[in-house]
């Protein structure tokens, strides 16, 4: 049940049809684990936080970086060098005090995803490399849990709802095997335009919220592909393929 | 016929959109890309016509959109 000051502070949101008091308390009751706290997980967690989701879990295990300021606007220059999970944490705490926070200071592998995962309703994709985007996939595979994805390069985004239900297709359903030759392509590598990742995690932000209040229509079976230097946006569509297997955890 | 491409792949081949009207097949359409883009090689990417995700190769028309779409690493 939600406080009055609770109820005070989410007021503009409840104040819509689509949500109203039935809609926030399934806000508060929900817990939702965001891998990566950089570019894209710093958007998702600010405005999941300020939206009152009631539980909130951040995984990351590395430390912030000069060069993650221009695009990971949570961070400040005295951030430099602070372990970024637990950063978060701390700024979060100060943003939202009805809200439970976990910080996770690990780099998520195949030993710790699936108990990690089991404490939340909706996995966060939010890292930056291929490996760990695999592993998150087969763990909310192998746990029947939805994985909203986002992914970046330069000025270019895409976006979508994995795994929502057992129809549903998955990450692998629409990139089936890894690149090693692409896994090199990360943002150090090829640099990233800073308002990008705030528009992808915001993105990724709003669906994980209509997943929880059921509201609206959730991209799930299609990616949205959004390019920030031509201001377009595309969608391609994508089908369960039940031949595509969670290799990292079979049965 | 429209080809889309994205990520990664839209600085092997300099744009983002590609005119051609050449190809009949999704096969011939790669073949004249891999030709044209020797680097496109070196990266993995699904292809999409009219928005779908096709296996194999698949018969082209001159309205259809084709999408080459790499995954993204970055986050």
């Amino acid at each position: 049940m939600l406080t009055q000051p609770e109820i005070n502070r989410y007021r503009r949101q409840i104040q819509l049809n689509e949500i109203q008091l039935k809609g926030q308390e399934q806000l508060k009751n929900a817990k939702v684990l965001v891998i990566g706290a950089g570019g894209l997980g710093c958007p998702v967690l600010q405005y999941l936080c300020a939206a009152g989701v009631g539980h909130l879990g951040i995984v990351d295990f590395d430390l912030v970086d000069e060069t993650n300021l221009h695009r990971q606007v949570i961070f400040g220059d005295d951030d430099v060098g602070k372990p970024k999970a637990r950063v978060v944490y701390q700024k979060l705490i100060q943003q939202n005090k009805y809200i439970k926070l976990e910080h996770h200071d690990c780099k998520l592998d195949v030993g710790n995803a699936l108990e990690l995962f089991s404490a939340y309703h909706i996995i966060v994709d939010c890292s930056d490399n291929f490996e760990t985007r695999y592993i998150i996939n087969d763990a909310c595979v192998h746990l029947k849990k939805p994985m909203v994805y986002g992914g970046i390069h330069k000025f270019e985004g895409q976006m979508a709802v994995f795994n929502l239900n057992q129809n549903s297709p998955t990450y692998r359903c629409a990139f089936p095997e890894k690149s090693a030759d692409a896994d090199i392509i990360n943002c150090s590598i090829t640099g990233v335009l800073g308002t990008l990742p705030g528009i992808i995690g915001t993105m990724q932000a709003n669906e994980v919220l209509k997943i929880i209040t059921g509201i609206g229509e959730v991209v799930s079976g299609k990616m949205i592909l959004y390019n920030g230097l031509n201001n377009t946006m595309n969608q391609i569509n994508l089908r369960r393929n039940k031949d595509v297997l969670c290799s990292h955890f079979t049965g | 016929m429209k080809v889309l491409v994205f990520g990664v792949l839209t600085d092997v081949i300099g744009q983002s959109t590609v005119e051609l009207n050449s190809a009949h097949s999704s096969d011939e359409l790669l073949q004249y890309l891999h030709n044209t883009y020797p680097f496109l090689k070196n990266y993995r990417f699904e292809v999409f016509v009219n928005q779908e995700k096709i296996e194999g190769n698949v018969h082209l028309n001159d309205t259809d959109e084709v999408a080459l779409l790499p995954p993204y690493s970055g986050g």
